[in-house]
């Protein structure tokens, strides 16, 4: 465990569900907590498969950053009675994560600024006549990105 | 996960003793500078720097080998990087930067957003690099303690510019 980094351990409630393994359901879960904790500028920073992740907290204003890896994800993720809001960081990373499985990304990151979501990584293309993996780009602005976590509703 | 290597004590103790003392404050300038040179120094691109409590973590790609590593850089181990630099200073000119966007290596690049970001007084930092820009992110710290969250783009324009200022500002101060 790198020294900065600390594990969430907290199961999630029964009853659970499980966790979409494309990036869809890994960053709505990933989403889901940060919706509880009360943070900003979120940023998540992909690494063979786990997910570092750098929240702002909007009381304190300081940032906390912990690692998601994949035994989170099999854990399953809690049933919930009701959609989140296409403002919500469920929603608006689930919608960029249904971009990023469109796109057969890996090894992304997110970046949240005060008005848009930078996202960066690499995406299935051809290079020099070969199968490969390319740099891609995506900049959401958060206007675009609502109405696009609210279509996926 | 790759860590910065951790310099021999043998070495850091021959501190130079021509170290201007600025060199070893904290300042976003010389910890991003320092994190550059180690970029530069691996050859890498598409960097991501990421502020994080005691240091950084930054994921950048060897251009060489395509891998990608996660790279820590903490805050306890700059002032041992700083001096490791200046003495490698000259060795680090490089016949071309693997950055684009950064025409002369990423430890100048980043030198020059530190100084930015120092001058505009920011915490929470984050810098992406993009095919066409850098990407930076934070929080701007007024006097009144208010804090508000900011980003930027910048484009290859201005990042000359930012360069361009950074080395007048380096040769009126006699290049520390």
């Amino acid at each position: 465990m790198p020294p900065f980094l600390r594990r969430k351990t907290d199961p999630a409630p029964f009853p659970t569900q499980p966790v979409s393994t494309n990036y869809a359901g890994r960053l709505a879960f990933i989403g889901r907590r940060l919706d509880e904790e009360a943070c900003r500028s979120a940023v998540i920073l992909e690494m063979s498969g786990s997910f570092i992740v750098r929240v702002i907290g909007k009381i304190n204003d300081e940032s906390t950053v912990t690692e998601v890896v994949a035994e989170d994800f099999e854990r399953g993720d809690v049933r919930r009675p009701f959609k989140p809001q296409p403002s919500s960081y469920e929603s608006m990373l689930r919608a960029i994560g249904a971009g990023l499985d469109t796109r057969v990304a890996a090894n992304i990151a997110i970046l949240e600024g005060s008005s848009m979501f930078q996202v960066t990584g690499w995406e299935r293309g051809h290079s020099a006549g070969s199968l490969t993996h390319v740099r891609f780009d995506q900049s959401y602005d958060r206007p675009t990105l609502y109405r696009l976590a609210e279509a996926a509703r | 996960m790759r860590t910065y290597p951790t310099p021999d004590p043998e070495n850091v103790g021959s501190v130079p003793r021509s170290l201007p003392p600025e060199l070893l404050k904290p300042t976003y300038q010389n910890r991003l500078r320092t994190i550059g040179r180690e970029i530069d120094r691996r050859n890498c691109r598409s960097v991501f720097v990421l502020e994080v409590d005691g240091g950084f973590v930054v994921r950048a790609v060897q251009r060489s080998e395509r891998d990608i590593d996660l790279l820590q850089f903490p805050d306890d181990e700059f002032p041992e990087r700083m001096i490791l630099a200046t003495e490698d200073r000259g060795l680090g000119e490089r016949s071309g930067s693997p950055s684009a966007i950064g025409p002369t290596g990423y430890e100048d690049l980043f030198r020059a957003i530190g100084r930015w970001f120092d001058d505009n007084h920011v915490r929470h930092v984050a810098i992406a690099e993009t095919m066409e820009h850098i990407v930076l992110t934070g929080d701007l710290w007024s006097g009144d303690t208010r804090v508000k969250p900011f980003e930027a783009r910048m484009d290859e324009t201005m990042i000359t510019q930012l360069l361009d200022d950074s080395f007048g500002l380096r040769v009126r101060e006699g290049d520390l």
